[in-house]
């Protein structure tokens, strides 16, 4: 593969990439107080989760999507919603 | 057919997250026993598909309560035997009120089951989470993590147990929801409690109630 097919193919890869590592630096900082139960997928320690991210395995994919949806209801204010 | 006030609940506890829901659904039964209603208690591995399948054609109870594991086709017992499953025996809802604290099984169970006749049922269409301290696994019910989580949870069979509708049941356990997950956010939050608020979001969004909102016990 040349330089500009690279370029061509990897934009996609690239977001998904930054919003990995930014999920993972986000679980990082978290607390080691902290257990997840993910329903019948079983329970995380903050260690788990980031090595489950980091793989990126089912329950990786679904730990970024959902702290996307997370981050972005923060920044466009949806959790500020009335009840 | 002929429903019966009576509260049927499951709480296996076979692992650290039915550990948790088993002693968090104790307040929802020490409520039915104040409201004086019949509660038929399968907890542990009592929690099977032969006495589920009994208790529901013996008692026909109008309310039922599974707490356990779970996914878009079945909710789970004990050692996650199959209690209920699509297509298979969801028919035996009908005419009853279910909420199940499981994952997924709002997404397309609780749909089939709603079809049958099942009055109403509120679930979640996708993973249930649960935050808890891992210092508190011993003594759950003091778990200041797992009661921001189970206590607005538990609000929905208390609210159907004190004579509220299936709807305002669920509203008032996400407002709950939402009161504890602002609360997480805040200041007065520990670090864990903050860094959970994330999960208590992804409940928030996935909560759902199918059927008839109406519906009462």
């Amino acid at each position: 593969m040349n330089k500009d097919q690279k370029t061509k193919q990897s934009p996609k890869l690239d977001v998904e990439e930054e919003l990995k590592q930014l999920v993972i630096q986000r679980l990082k900082a978290t607390s080691d107080e902290l257990n997840i139960v993910i329903g019948n997928k079983g329970d995380f320690t903050r260690e788990e989760l980031i090595r489950r991210v980091e793989s990126g395995d089912k329950i990786g994919k679904e730990i970024v999507e959902s702290e996307i949806e997370f981050l972005k209801a923060l920044t466009e204010g949806k959790i500020y919603a009335s009840e | 057919m002929q429903v019966n006030k009576a509260l049927l609940i499951t709480r296996p506890n076979h692992d650290p997250a039915t550990h948790y829901l088993f002693y968090w659904a104790g307040e929802v039964i020490f409520m039915a026993h104040r409201k004086r209603i019949t509660v038929l208690d399968l907890s542990k591995d009592k929690a099977t598909k032969k006495n589920f399948d009994s208790y529901l054609k013996r008692n026909q109870p109008k309310l039922i309560f599974l707490n356990g594991h779970g996914n878009k086709d079945s909710i789970l017992g004990f050692n996650n035997e199959p209690l209920i499953s699509m297509n298979k025996d969801d028919h035996l809802l009908n005419g009853k009120i279910i909420y199940a604290r499981s994952c997924d099984a709002a997404r397309e169970l609780g749909a089939s089951a709603v079809r049958k006749g099942a009055l109403a049922f509120i679930g979640y269409i996708r993973s249930y989470r649960l935050g808890y301290s891992p210092s508190s696994i011993t003594r759950p019910l003091q778990d200041k993590i797992a009661e921001l989580f189970l206590i607005p949870s538990n609000l929905i069979p208390i609210s159907i147990l004190k004579g509220n509708s299936a709807g305002h049941a669920n509203s008032n356990s996400l407002k709950a929801m939402r009161r504890n997950f602002r609360f997480m956010l805040s200041g007065n939050a520990s670090a864990a409690q903050r860094d959970a608020a994330r999960h208590m979001w992804h409940n928030i969004q996935n909560q759902k109630l199918l059927g008839d909102d109406s519906a009462k016990l």
